[in-house]
C-alpha cells in the first residue's frame, strides 16, 4: 500500500545531469527510470520519483532530495 | 584518468582534480564562504544594524534551502523539526570542506569518495544569489545571476565527468 508520494521539482534549474543523478545515486531509482523522470521533470516541471507506505518513509526519501537541492513535495495518494 | 568536456575536470581512481580560473575560486569563496558563515548558528557579529541584517539574510537562505514539503503547513513544519538541523549541519560542514580544499594556487585535489560535498555545495550555493525558479545566467550583466550561472555549469560538468554513461543516456 502506497498512502504518500514524493514528487520532485528542479527549481534549482539543476542540469538533467544532475537530477537524474540524484534520482539515481541518491533515491535509488534504476537509471533508466531515473532518466525517464528527468525528463517528465524538464517537460511538465514535476514528476512523482518516490512511493511509500508512511509518511516517515517519504521524509526520508524527501530529506535525501532535498540534501542535494531537488525540491521534494509529499502528497497523499488519493486513489 | 578522464577529461571532462570542458577539460577542468579530471576523475581520477581515487581523487578529483577540479582546474579553477581566477574568477571562480572568487566566486567559490565568496559564494560557497557566505553559505558556510549563514548555515552556522554561531551569533551574528557586528553592531546592532548588522546582527539585524545578519538575522534576516540568514533566514531568508534558510528559507530557500529548506522550502515546505508538504502544502499542508503542519506537516511541513514538522518536517522541519525533524529534518531541518540536520540538513543544515550536513550542508555546513559539506560547504566548510569545500572551501578548505580551494588552494590559494594549482587545482583542487578532492577524495572521489566525498565528491558528492561538490555536488551538494555547488548546488546550494546558488540560492545565496538568486531564490528557487530563478534560472543563472553566466552572461548576465548581473553578477549573482552570473555567478549562479557559473555554478550550475560547474555542477552539471563534475557530474558529467563522474558519470559519462549518464550523459550519454541523456543526450542519446
Amino acid at each position: 500500500m502506497t498512502e504518500f508520494r514524493v514528487v520532485a521539482y528542479n527549481d534549482l534549474r539543476s542540469e538533467d545531469a544532475v537530477v537524474a543523478d540524484v534520482l539515481n545515486r541518491v533515491c535509488g531509482l534504476p537509471l533508466a527510470d531515473a532518466v525517464a523522470l528527468t525528463r517528465q521533470i524538464e517537460v511538465d516541471g514535476k514528476a512523482t520519483v518516490g512511493l511509500a507506505a508512511t509518511r516517515a518513509d517519504a521524509e526520508v526519501i524527501a530529506a535525501r532530495m532535498l540534501g542535494f537541492g531537488l525540491r521534494p513535495v509529499i502528497e497523499r495518494n488519493r486513489a | 584518468m578522464s577529461w571532462s568536456h570542458g577539460f577542468d575536470v579530471v576523475v581520477g581512481e581515487s581523487q578529483v582534480l577540479l582546474n579553477l580560473t581566477e574568477h571562480t575560486v572568487s566566486a567559490l569563496r565568496e559564494g560557497v564562504g557566505t553559505l558556510a558563515r549563514y548555515l552556522d548558528d554561531l551569533p551574528a557579529q557586528g553592531g546592532f544594524r548588522d546582527r539585524l541584517m545578519f538575522r534576516r539574510d540568514r533566514l531568508e537562505l534558510l528559507d530557500r534551502l529548506l522550502p515546505p514539503v508538504s502544502e499542508y503547513s503542519p506537516s511541513a513544519q514538522e518536517f522541519l523539526a525533524r529534518w531541518g538541523n540536520d540538513l543544515r549541519v550536513e550542508l555546513r560542514d559539506a560547504a566548510r570542506r569545500v572551501l578548505a580544499s580551494i588552494p590559494d594556487s594549482g587545482p583542487v585535489s578532492y577524495p572521489l569518495v566525498n565528491v558528492d560535498d561538490w555536488i551538494r555545495v555547488l548546488g546550494q550555493a546558488r540560492l545565496v544569489w538568486v531564490p528557487r525558479g530563478t534560472p543563472g545566467d553566466t552572461r548576465s550583466g548581473d553578477a549573482k545571476l552570473r555567478n549562479a550561472g557559473l555554478f550550475a555549469e560547474l555542477q552539471g560538468q563534475l557530474v558529467r565527468a563522474l558519470r559519462p554513461e549518464l550523459a550519454a543516456q541523456l543526450t542519446g
